[in-house]
């Protein structure tokens, strides 16, 4: 495709398609949705304290931001060149080959139904709580266990599966005024918590040696999943304004909002529990935070941080669950999952992709049910862990692929100059330091941080080393990994090509025309367009 | 009873509107609804001449109508642009379509064939013209449409385009399904129906019968169009693509 020409003022064109498209502001509140303020404050921040034992969560927070903000500047300068909405998944597939990309797209899809079923696991959990506490509620798994929170997980999974099916059109601006009331409720209690009598804020959660102390992998992890949703800023990339300067404003914006609001949050409710808040947060669990500010604000505080938590995790579900769609359709498109993937039901909507996650999703409860595994502790910590471990892994092959990229594109040019002298200088050079420099940096910081995450698992998950999820986890994304870089090495010698446009978005060849499956061979007498 | 000749974008609507919802309205979605007809227009357009798509997918127009009298644009001689094979050299008008010739003419910068479909499948209030204004226009005109007045209690009454003879809706797809079922050869327009007809969704209705082996065999009849047309159609599916990942 041609560079798009500049748009003139009177354009009928341009300005009909520039109403469409997203700002700043916009990206910034979906990501948001993603990255759920309360469900991280209130969930995943007491979780990890009571399993873990670990305070050092605000130096983590702190120190992940900037190694983020680092990151974004080479994933940035790629998103402005490649517009996918799949992001990471064509950025490895062009930097580092595309059975990496495919690879990285598995994980990706692995990654987001992780954190999608935790928050069923949490939604579940709170929810029978409350029913239980108000009206006594409960159900037993054949006069045996309590399961009553498998009824309200189905609840929410059926309201999600309904949702995502039908493409109801409300939901995202429903979602976006749930980001902005989750950050606003967290500021509220923060602020509350820090006047209560009494209150001095810790110094032990901003210890350096926190940083490379015997939990550092597992602080690491807990602030990845944090920050994780930031990436999504790049696939919306090709719906912004101005892909060169809404995204990466709205990417670093969120960074630096949703850091700093959980760099204090952690503080405050770290220095607010008092020298047993490892112990208060194992025996509250969530309620840590909202008791905190209860004993301020009074027991109404607890009610409504309930309410709040429930929707954010039924947000976050939706995210994810909408991510995953974008991730599995933009795969379709490109036949790099089954075609019925790219396919639209008469609404316009991805509904092959949602009915897959969907069913994910209600396996992974049925499962947790007959097993009779927790739903807190197991399904939403874990969960959501797995996929700040899956969020760590892909940030570590973006960086690597923007390296990847920048290196080949330079070598192309060599290699052009080398055939014909008169060739001009590289056209759209990047800056060094976005190009090399930062990305280096990143990637080699990311990939310690990996290891040493993986070596954490055991005491974040809470288990004996090499046993449970701290062995499956990891071991599963290899396996989803590799099984993805054979199916792309399968396609490169069944449908060479679907191949060639791994990571190419909707110019790629294999998208051709009928939506119906294409031999190879198809567009041969088409020049020009292939890459 | 026999259907009157339809132009592809007719059919294409009557497909739509096969099946109404409980309600009224087309159960086809407002999104892909508005990308196929933005672009069946066009490959109409493609088809009688009055419109270019080079290699790099930029749509120009080839002729402007003054009067009765076809004038070709000598903006087309910088960009070297050659007449297609398939177009016949002395172009056919379809006066219903003019609105969009007027359009490509007037924009000062060529745009690429997705941002046409885009634009044309947007409602008016964001500055596009509707591709579905422009096809009720001229089947109101041609008389295969009425407007129905739905009253609704309490609330302001309902109005829309609806089909007058509700044989006319099936009968595009239905004569799609049945060269297919029968092997037969279909025709450019045809084939575009078909095509789009699959983009949009609207297959699991209007071409429900088709077994795989005759997706397969139009999938075979897809390949010898024209490349100006597979490059639409190709379009199209991106444009159904983004529509469906925006999801706004």
């Amino acid at each position: 495709m041609p560079p798009k020409p500049k748009p003139k003022a009177d354009s009928a064109v341009a300005n009909a398609l520039a109403g469409n498209r997203l700002n700043t502001r916009h990206i910034m509140f979906a990501m948001a949705s993603a990255v759920a303020p309360l469900t991280v404050a209130a969930g995943v921040f007491p979780s990890s304290i009571g399993i873990s034992g670990l305070l050092g969560i605000p130096i983590a927070i702190a120190a992940m931001g900037l190694l983020v903000l680092l990151w974004s500047e080479g994933y940035l300068a790629m998103g402005r060149r490649i517009l996918n909405a799949g992001a990471i998944y064509a950025y490895a597939a062009q930097g580092l080959g595309r059975p990496i990309g495919v690879g990285v797209a598995w994980v990706a899809l692995a990654g987001y139904t992780a954190f999608q079923v935790a928050s069923y696991g949490g939604f579940g959990y709170i929810a029978a709580a409350l029913l239980h506490e108000w009206t006594g509620w409960e159900v037993h798994w054949f006069g045996q266990r309590d399961v009553s929170w498998v009824v309200l997980a189905l609840a929410a999974w059926l309201l999600v599966a309904v949702l995502g099916v039908l493409d109801v059109g409300v939901p995202a601006q429903v979602m976006l005024r749930l980001a902005v009331a989750e950050m606003i409720l967290v500021v509220a209690y923060d602020v509350a918590i820090v006047l209560a009598p009494g209150f001095h804020l810790s110094t032990a959660p901003l210890s350096l040696g926190n940083l490379w102390g015997p939990g550092a992998g597992a602080l690491i992890v807990v602030a990845m999943t944090a920050y994780a949703g930031g990436e999504q800023g790049a696939g919306f990339i090709e719906e912004s304004h101005d892909p060169q300067r809404t995204v990466p404003r709205a990417t670093r914006g969120i960074i630096i909002a949703v850091g700093a609001l959980f760099f204090a949050s952690s503080w405050i409710q770290i220095s607010a529990g008092g020298p047993q808040v490892a112990a208060r947060a194992a025996e509250e669990g969530p309620d840590l935070f909202f008791n905190e500010a209860a004993s301020v604000l009074g027991p109404a505080a607890l009610h409504i941080g309930h309410v709040l938590f429930l929707t954010s995790m039924l947000a976050a579900a939706i995210a994810f669950h909408q991510a995953f769609c974008r991730y599995g359709f933009a795969l379709g498109r490109e036949r790099v999952l089954p075609q019925s993937f790219g396919r639209t039901s008469s609404k316009g909507a991805p509904r092959n992709a949602s009915l897959v996650q969907s069913a994910l999703g209600l396996a992974t409860i049925l499962v947790w049910l007959v097993m009779g595994w927790k739903p807190l502790e197991q399904l939403f910590f874990w969960g959501g862990t797995s996929g700040g471990l899956a969020v760590l892994l892909l940030f570590t092959v973006a960086s690597l692929s923007v390296i990847g990229y920048f290196l080949r594109r330079r070598r192309a040019h060599a290699a052009a100059k080398k055939n014909d002298p008169s060739t001009g200088p590289e056209t759209d050079p990047e800056h060094w330091w976005r190009a090399y420099l930062a990305p280096s940096i990143a990637a080699i910081v990311l990939a310690v941080v990996s290891v040493v995450a993986i070596d954490s698992l055991p005491l974040l998950y809470g288990v004996n080393p090499g046993t449970g999820p701290a062995l499956v986890v990891p071991l599963a994304f290899a396996v989803i990994f590799a099984a993805g870089a054979v199916w792309a090495l399968i396609l490169r010698w069944h449908q060479p090509l679907v191949y060639q446009g791994i990571g190419l978005g909707t110019g790629s060849q294999a998208a051709g025309p009928g939506g119906l499956a294409q031999t190879p061979g198809v567009h041969s007498a088409r020049t020009g367009a292939h890459r | 009873m026999s259907t009157p000749e339809l132009k592809l974008t007719d059919k294409l609507w009557f497909a739509m509107h096969d099946k109404i919802k409980i309600g009224g309205g087309s159960f086809l979605a407002a999104k892909p609804r508005g990308i196929g007809l933005a672009a069946a227009l066009l490959a109409e357009l493609l088809m009688l001449g009055s419109l270019l798509l080079d290699e790099d997918g930029v749509l120009f127009a080839q002729w402007v109508w003054r009067g009765q009298k076809e004038v070709p644009l000598a903006a087309n001689d910088k960009h070297g642009l050659q007449p297609t094979p398939f177009v016949p050299r002395t172009p056919e008008r379809e006066p219903a379509l003019d609105p969009i010739i007027d359009l490509v003419v007037a924009e000062e910068q060529p745009y690429n064939v997705r941002d046409w479909i885009t634009f044309l499948a947007q409602g008016r209030d964001q500055g596009g013209c509707r591709a579905e204004e422009l096809v009720l226009t001229r089947l109101e005109r041609t008389g295969y449409v009425m407007l129905q007045v739905r009253t609704r209690l309490l609330r302001r009454p309902v109005e829309r385009m609806v089909p007058k003879d509700s044989a006319y809706s099936g009968n595009p797809a239905n004569r799609i399904s049945t060269a297919l079922h029968r092997g037969q050869q279909l025709d450019h327009c045809d084939l575009v129906l078909a095509d789009l007809i699959v983009e949009t969704g609207l297959h699991q209705h209007a071409l429900a019968t088709l077994a795989p082996a005759e997706y397969a065999a139009l999938s075979e009849q897809l390949k010898d169009l024209p490349r100006p047309l597979r490059d639409l159609l190709h379009a199209t599916q991106a444009a159904i693509g983004d529509a469906a990942i925006t999801r706004r």
